[in-house]
């Protein structure tokens, strides 16, 4: 048994402490090692059935040697069923639920397990969870921004949403964690979970459970916030109210006054800044101010900052780990760089190491946290151009990108820059190769299309004069309420299997079999764009991407669908 | 899970038609299974059997919107993850590093734990106590002992050995009773 798999197994049973350089390492290791991972997973799997199994029936050793039967759990059966003798009986819904529309990609594995036990050899429409293909054309008017996210929950059923997410009117129901909603009105609500709130309009909010502290200004003069006993109107700058699972509220005025109405009665009564008011069943009396009860800007900004760093030194230790897989090519972490760096550092250890970017023209910006770089391109000539040997069976390619905009037909992710297209001395026109038998392999298109497709090209051959490419698309989910959102992007080109799978934030969205052929080569490619032909160049073609890149990993081997999900949790923002 | 799909679907139109009782299959059918999936990633069974729960009456009341045809099991693992993740999100907080540590590893391998979940069926783990009772007595002490906490010196000590065997000892064994589960009619 491998150390640190006995180390790790031991901490995991609470059997030994490690030091923090030991746990680095071994969380490291875990990340990296796939085999590692493996034997580690099955090892805690069946520790956890053994457990299971055996505490199901406290007497097993004895009954089961005697009769070799099986009990299952017969107390876990009867506390269920009293306590959901106290639960309204569910009703069927309707399979599309509308807010799976609005929502970000789900992360949840449910999606991936179901997904790809659904893919079939093409990506036809039922191979899509319904959540993913609902979302442009069922999309209700945005009322409010999701402008902050901070360690957060969803609750069950309801789908994750990222940061920067425009949010319709309807619920939001928070396990955990708070959140930043921004409304139209120019009201500002921080929701800390657990809670149940439905945003109604830009103007009006109903807070079913939990707690929400509403920051007001000039603009949001006559918000309302509803509880199931009260009308809360604005008139000062904040205020607070919470909502208790046994229905005993509170309002708070933080700052300025408040006006309180009951639900049911005509008229309202006031409180004065610092003072708050208690609805039970005797009606509003007077109670204790606390505004340190609800979240507060500062607390959620400092909250977010620990959780921002702590994401990005997990991302870092797993890129970390990726740099020494000998199959990674490239991997452009965009990190440590100088905002005057006109090269880009390929961070890999093995082949390919010392094989840097060129940076024509795009410009250092923030990437997925603070202090994480990325490069940002805004359509017109900047690129990054890369040069790697050879060409390769395989190839997973995988980057974090923020689309900020389509507006043209194809926009380059990465892309080969044929310089076979460019003859010294000729009139630029395609000359790809008639043959593709002929060295150096396949070009290659990793692209984005303007209707948010996007997708993974690779050349069949000529018609004399225009090159024909076998493109391979994944269904149109980039789509403007995606924009400006950090997306994880990769395409899985697997010459063994015979197939090329595309992945949206670590989610199989789309199979193909792609017809076998040479090789593909990486010996000259443009990240962001591609130089235009004369003729495209009159057609007024651009191949310009708008949005920024904060990540790339070439790699020649295919990545697994665990594999790439993992990459995508431990560095979603 | 290779479950009867007839019987599942059934329990689901009878526990949606007002006639809860029904949700006992589905309970029994799956009990062992998310109990064994939470069980892999916590520490105390009180714990195990309270997040059990939690997902049991989080699926009562979701049950609406679970599509027929989809993988049952893997929708139940779905909303047993999103507990494991609470209940980890919220002991984080007061914690010391080594229960962080145990977090992120929690976070790193639950894809794979889902996975490797849905490729054992639940008459696989049907088979798990008769699998465990031919195990060879030394593998089957220290397997129906467990090596939580300081069981695993416990166990050192009283078998007159060293912890390191005990593992090396337990990771056969867990390798046999895969195996073991694997044949039918074991």
């Amino acid at each position: 048994m491998d150390q640190d798999l006995q180390d790790l197994v031991a901490a995991w049973l609470r059997n030994s402490d490690l030091s923090a350089a030991r746990r680095d390492e071994l969380l490291a290791r875990l990340r990296s090692d796939n085999g590692f991972r493996r034997e580690f997973v099955e090892e805690i799997q069946m520790h956890g059935y053994v457990r299971a199994a055996q505490s199901a029936e406290p007497r097993w050793p004895l009954l089961e040697e005697a009769m070799g039967g099986h009990e299952d759990a017969p107390g876990l059966e009867d506390s269920i069923m009293a306590r959901l003798a106290q639960m309204p009986t569910p009703t069927r819904r309707r399979t599309w639920n509308p807010w799976w529309a609005v929502a970000g990609f789900a992360a949840v594995a449910l999606a991936v397990f179901v997904g790809l036990r659904q893919m079939n050899d093409s990506a036809k429409p039922g191979f899509l969870p319904a959540r993913l293909t609902n979302g442009a054309a069922l999309r209700s008017p945005a009322v409010a921004v999701l402008s902050h996210v901070v360690e957060v929950a969803w609750a069950d059923g309801e789908q994750e949403r990222q940061e920067g997410a425009e949010l319709p009117a309807g619920w939001l129901r928070l396990a955990l964690g708070t959140v930043q909603i921004d409304l139209f009105s120019g009201a500002r609500l921080f929701v800390e979970g657990p809670a149940q709130i439905e945003l109604r309009s830009s103007g009006e909010a109903f807070l079913l459970t939990g707690k929400v502290a509403c920051e007001l200004g000039e603009q949001a003069r006559g918000f309302r916030l509803l509880t199931p006993g009260l009308t809360v109107v604005n008139q000062g700058n904040s205020f607070g109210v919470k909502v208790s699972e046994t229905g005993e509220q509170e309002v708070h005025a933080l700052e300025g006054k408040v006006a309180i109405g009951r639900t049911g009665e005509i008229g309202t009564s006031q409180i004065a800044a610092k003072q708050a008011r208690r609805l039970d069943d005797t009606g509003l009396t007077e109670t204790i101010f606390r505004p340190e009860d609800f979240p507060a800007m500062e607390r959620v900004r400092e909250r977010e900052q620990a959780e921002a760093a702590r994401l990005l030194v997990a991302w870092r230790a797993a890129a970390d780990a990726l740099d020494g897989d000998a199959s990674v090519r490239v991997h452009f972490n965009f990190e440590e760089q100088s905002p005057m760096d006109a090269s880009l550092t390929n961070r890999v250890r093995g082949p390919g190491a010392g094989s840097d970017g060129q940076i024509i023209g795009a410009r250092w910006s923030q990437g997925r946290w603070p202090g994480k770089g990325a490069l940002e391109f805004r359509g017109r000539g900047q690129r990054v151009l890369l040069r790697l040997p050879g060409a390769h069976e395989s190839l997973t390619l995988l980057a974090w990108v923020r689309v900020d905009a389509l507006p043209q037909a194809v926009s380059a992710l990465l892309m080969t820059e044929e310089p076979q297209r460019w003859e010294a001395g000729e009139e630029k026109k395609p000359q790809v190769p008639a043959s593709l038998d002929e060295p150096g392999g396949r070009p290659l298109r990793w692209e984005l299309k303007s209707n948010g497709q996007f997708g993974f090209s690779l050349l069949r051959g000529t018609v004399p004069g225009k090159p024909q490419w076998d493109a391979h698309l994944a269904p149109a989910l980039l789509t403007p309420e995606r924009h400006g959102q950090w997306l994880c992007l990769a395409t899985v080109h697997d010459s063994a299997r015979g197939e090329l799978l595309h992945f949206i934030n670590g989610v199989a969205v789309a199979r193909h079999k792609p017809p076998p052929g040479p090789p593909i080569t990486l010996t000259h490619l443009s990240l962001g764009n591609l130089s235009v032909t004369d003729a495209e160049a009159r057609q007024g073609v651009n191949f310009g991407f708008f949005g920024a890149v904060d990540e790339l990993v070439v790699a020649t081997r295919p990545f697994g669908a665990a594999e790439l999900r993992l990459y995508y949790e431990v560095g979603r923002p | 899970m290779d479950h009867d799909a007839d019987a599942l679907h059934a329990a689901i139109d009878e526990v949606l038609a007002g006639h809860r009782d029904a949700f006992r299959h589905i309970v029994r059918e799956h009990g062992l299974g998310v109990r064994g999936f939470i069980a892999s990633q916590l520490y105390h069974l009180d714990d195990v059997d309270d997040l059990a729960q939690d997902v049991f009456l989080a699926a009562f009341e979701s049950l609406g919107t679970f599509r027929r045809g989809d993988d049952f099991g893997a929708w139940l693992r779905g909303i047993a993850r999103n507990k494991v993740k609470m209940y980890f999100r919220g002991r984080m907080r007061r914690e010391n590093a080594m229960e962080r540590f145990r977090s992120e590893v929690g976070d790193v391998v639950v894809a794979d734990l889902e996975q490797a979940s849905e490729l054992v069926e639940e008459q696989q783990l049907a088979r798990l106590l008769s699998c465990i009772s031919k195990l060879p007595d030394k593998m089957r002490r220290i397997v129906q002992g467990g090596l939580e906490g300081q069981k695993a010196q416990a166990l050192a000590e009283a078998m007159e050995s060293s912890v390191a065997v005990i593992y090396v000892t337990n990771h056969r064994a867990h390798k046999l009773l895969r195996e073991c589960m694997a044949r039918k009619g074991a």
